[in-house]
């Protein structure tokens, strides 16, 4: 049996502090500098400081003794504090990057969610795609390479790539998007926003209205689901100001050309003259049919996305394919023959025997 | 935001700290060289300013110290070890940013403090969590030298558990003293008290350890 320990004197005691202090510690791992090894210690750390000092206590605060109505006022004006929301990186598959006034904030890899103060940018490594919670509401999706800072409660910057954005009804609110072509506006809507060094700014509406402000002059468009506007960076820098919908530049399609076709077009010659392209304007709403080709596109590419959601693939694969045929140079043809790809990866992973049929059906 | 200037620190308390296993030169503190020629002062204010360049510096330079004291309080690498040291420097931040932090002692020392404290109040908790889940089992005797063996390390185990249940300050007072190496001057100046008020707390908490270690209902662990 076990004995009960011993009842221990001074001088053992002081033994076993001696032991203790000599004890070897478990070997250290070499301190890295984070700017080469990023971790999430030191990512607590960069943000911790840059969030400042805590708010302090109350009993601190008020030490000198203001009244309860002061005080009561106090902890409310604390809670709201607290409960401010904040926007939180909430998925990733692959790595990012975080900046903050031209430095790289050391970042890491995990499943933890992070949070994405004020000027912070976000940016997506290659082959790596982000989802963040905005603190709006708004959920936020970037594609690989893509890069977006926080600018402040109710707006961000797209500085590269694709994000897609999903805001709910904000009310009497709003949300902003910001690009150097342009700012988008929203109050509650399903819209992705595209900015490409070649292709310039492009902004694509699922759900709800936005409304696009150019920065470089022009009036403001109202953009409507299944539309896409677009514009043209090496304009948008040289011209001061973008053409009126009424004189659409040379080489682009007229609003008032049948919708179909000016669709087509557009995403033909991918860049258009280089001026700010409204597919159609507000005023020629009333004018456009119901489903443009845009629209079509959009259509088939959602309902391919939903199939693909609701577990139905060949369905996906099918939308996709017709998708890639009808349209073939439209800029969702290529996010489909990605998806395309990646579907038929998910059938042959489940059943090879079903692949070669896929794969006719939905080449392009 | 200003950069940051680089000097040299030549804090005297460092060495203390050295001698006491808290900051010792390890191939563990070979980046620390670096950072360590950014002074206290300097650190501790661009960590104010929230100048984010100063995450880095911070963390090279306590990542050391805040790790072997929280391994010296558990003396083994505990499964949630890594939240451990994270919480430990959100506390040293936390501190800092609201300016209680007096500069008196090195910040490498006063860090170590800090994460020690933590280190056995996450002790306490622990053992209370154990105590209420699943009462410990006294480990079967052996002979020869294994028995010696285990028998220092239930020695070691004990004391550190009854300092774990013991008034904080008594508690943490004694560690420093006796596990740490710090004389009185020094735990004076990391707990901010007076010579005499450490020396008063080392002495009733020896005394309360002792006689915890010898009152069979507190015979515990």
């Amino acid at each position: 049996m076990n004995p009960k320990p011993a009842a221990m004197t001074e001088t053992e005691l002081q033994s076993a502090f001696r032991s203790w202090k000599d004890e070897p510690l478990p070997s250290l791992p070499a301190v890295t500098p984070m700017r080469e090894q990023p971790t999430n210690l030191g990512q607590a750390i960069a943000l911790q400081i840059g969030r400042g000092a805590p708010p302090r206590r109350l009993r601190r605060v008020f030490a000198g003794g203001f009244g309860l109505l002061a005080a009561a006022a106090a902890v409310w004006v604390g809670f709201w504090f607290d409960a401010r929301p904040v926007n939180r990186l909430r998925a990733q598959v692959g790595g990012y990057e975080l900046w903050q006034d031209g430095v790289m904030l050391p970042v890491a890899t995990g499943t933890r969610t992070t949070p994405l103060p004020h000027g912070v940018t976000l940016k997506a490594l290659p082959g790596s795609t982000l989802s963040v919670e905005h603190e709006s509401g708004a959920q936020l999706d970037l594609t690989p390479r893509s890069a977006l800072r926080f600018d402040d409660e109710e707006a961000v910057s797209v500085l590269t790539g694709e994000v897609s954005f999903q805001v709910p009804k904000l009310g009497r609110r709003s949300f902003k998007v910001r690009t150097v072509a342009a700012d988008v506006v929203v109050h509650g809507t399903q819209f992705v926003v595209k900015v490409d060094a070649k292709q310039g700014t492009q902004v694509s509406v699922f759900e709800g209205l936005v409304a696009v402000q150019p920065r470089h002059g022009g009036e403001p468009r109202m953009v409507y689901p299944g539309q896409l506007w677009r514009t043209d960076p090496v304009a948008a820098a040289t011209a001061p100001s973008a053409p009126t919908a009424g004189s659409p530049p040379p080489g682009n399609p007229s609003p008032q050309q049948p919708p179909e076709k000016s669709g087509t077009t557009e995403s033909a010659t991918g860049q258009g003259s280089g001026e700010a392209t409204p597919q159609p304007g507000a005023q020629d709403r009333d004018r456009a049919p119901a489903t443009s080709s845009l629209g079509q596109q959009t259509q088939l590419f959602s309902r391919a996305m939903q199939a693909k959601e609701a577990g139905r693939l060949d369905e996906s694969l099918r939308l996709l394919a017709e998708l890639t045929r009808r349209f073939p140079d439209a800029p969702l043809a290529t996010e489909a023959r990605v998806e395309s790809f990646r579907l038929r990866a998910r059938l042959k992973a489940s059943s090879g025997a079903r692949q070669p049929t896929e794969r006719d059906q939905s080449a392009p | 935001m200003r950069q940051l200037r680089i000097v040299r620190a030549g804090q005297s308390a460092d060495a203390l700290a050295a001698t006491s296993g808290v900051s010792g030169p390890s191939a563990a503190d070979a980046p620390q060289q670096e950072s360590a020629e950014l002074s206290d002062a300097e650190l501790i204010a661009a960590v104010r300013r929230g100048d984010h360049r100063a995450s880095s510096a911070i963390y090279e330079r306590l990542n050391a110290p805040i790790e072997r004291a929280i391994l010296r309080v558990f003396r083994r690498r505990e499964v949630d070890h890594d939240d451990l040291i994270q919480a430990a420097f959100e506390q040293v931040i936390k501190t800092l940013l609201r300016e209680r932090f007096d500069g008196r002692c090195s910040l490498r020392a006063w860090a170590a403090t800090l994460a020690a404290n933590h280190a056995l109040n996450a002790l306490t908790a622990r053992r209370a969590q154990r105590r209420l889940l699943s009462p410990e089992i006294p480990r079967e005797t052996g002979s020869g030298d294994t028995e010696q063996r285990y028998a220092a390390r239930d020695e070691i185990d004990r004391v550190r558990n009854h300092l774990a249940d013991m008034e904080r300050d008594k508690a943490l007072t004694v560690f420093l003293y006796e596990v740490m190496g710090h004389d009185l001057s020094e735990i004076a100046n990391l707990m901010g008290v007076t010579v005499a008020a450490a020396q008063s707390r080392l002495v009733r908490g020896r005394r309360e350890l002792l006689q915890r270690l010898n009152d069979p209902a507190g015979q515990r662990s």
